[in-house]
């Protein structure tokens, strides 16, 4: 019988505790989710390769999954490398041997799923490592990340194991 | 003595007038007709000139020493001029040749050598297909165009050595050109 009243005093002990840590946290801990489009902008030209490198702070960033773009040649997943997804650096490239099909201009060709702690807009950076037309000679690019519109969901993903 | 004519020339003759000569050429001498006439003749022009002929030949001390004086002048002015030429004329012209002839050599050895590095560096660079000195996406492409075109060329396409030329090399290569942290 004693040992019955100290378990279920355990138990709302512990669910006590619980429920104070979940009203305790401080908004500045709140947790959220966001999703960033990817765009490479090749201009007059094909793109059928990018090579891009993400910087996050890593305290307050973890990209929580890579999507790939719009509907084309880069609409599925590009490569990275998962340990870089909570390591605050993350590279992104894909290619096409679809020559009749590569975009040219402004093309989205991923989206990153981003699980942000803490108040304001976290710092996100991404620099062209390369990019190339047809035939493989690299091209002038520009690449930047923009908050995603939901206009398309579940591409299939694709990760380096 | 003159073997082949078995009379001593004039200048063994001449030493048995000075009394310098061998017994065998004084015999001779003596006892040929032909070479006594010649040591005759020797004595004849020998008394002609008298006992200061030896005397008239030799040069007087002046003489000597003016000739040896005009010789050091001379040796000094041959030494005063040549150090001037090299230092106004020659040194310069010689030093700028010198410096671009270093600077040519250096030139050709440091573009030899770069180009040198660079073949090797190509040709160590396993992956680099467009010799670009790194890995990329772009060589990722390549290879996948290459094994889409089937060309039959491999040259470089193993990636991962096993023997075979397939997706996975062009996996690999694109694993290494993602990763955020360096393969062991």
């Amino acid at each position: 019988m004693m040992k019955t009243i100290t378990g279920i005093l355990g138990l709302l002990a512990i669910l006590v505790a619980s429920s104070l840590g979940t009203t305790v946290r401080s908004e500045d801990e709140a947790v959220r989710f966001q999703a960033v489009d990817l765009f490479v902008d090749s201009g007059s030209n094909q793109l059928i390769a990018y090579q891009v490198e993400m910087w996050f702070d890593k305290s307050r960033v973890e990209v929580v999954g890579v999507e790939g773009g719009e509907k084309g040649v880069f609409e599925h997943a590009p490569y990275y490398d998962p340990r870089g997804l909570a390591g605050g650096r993350l590279i992104l490239a894909a290619y096409t041997t679809d020559h009749e099909n590569a975009p040219r201009g402004r093309t989205r060709v991923a989206r990153n799923h981003l699980r942000i702690e803490g108040k304001g807009e976290p710092e996100l950076d991404v620099t062209l490592i390369t990019a190339a037309k047809p035939g493989g000679e690299r091209i002038k690019a520009t690449v930047e990340l923009e908050p995603a519109v939901p206009d398309t969901l579940g591409s299939e993903e694709k990760e380096v194991e | 003595m003159n073997k082949k004519s078995d009379h001593p020339d004039l200048a063994e003759i001449d030493a048995v007038r000075t009394g310098e000569a061998s017994q065998e050429t004084v015999a001779h001498v003596e006892s040929c007709e032909q070479c006594g006439r010649f040591l005759a003749e020797l004595r004849s022009l020998a008394n002609d000139a008298g006992p200061h002929a030896a005397e008239a030949t030799r040069i007087p001390h002046r003489v000597d020493d003016a000739v040896l004086t005009i010789i050091e002048k001379r040796a000094t002015e041959i030494q005063w001029r040549r150090p001037s030429r090299i230092n106004f004329i020659s040194k310069p012209i010689w030093a700028a040749a010198a410096a671009i002839v270093i600077i040519f050599l250096s030139l050709f050895m440091f573009t030899e050598r770069s180009s040198q590095m660079d073949a090797v560096r190509v040709a160590t660079i396993r992956g680099d297909m467009d010799g670009s000195g790194m890995v990329d996406v772009v060589d990722a492409y390549l290879m996948a165009l290459q094994m889409d075109a089937n060309t039959g060329k491999s040259n470089g396409m193993d990636f991962n050595s096993d023997g075979l030329v397939d997706d996975s090399d062009i996996r690999d290569v694109m694993r290494q050109v993602v990763a955020v942290v360096e393969e062991v």
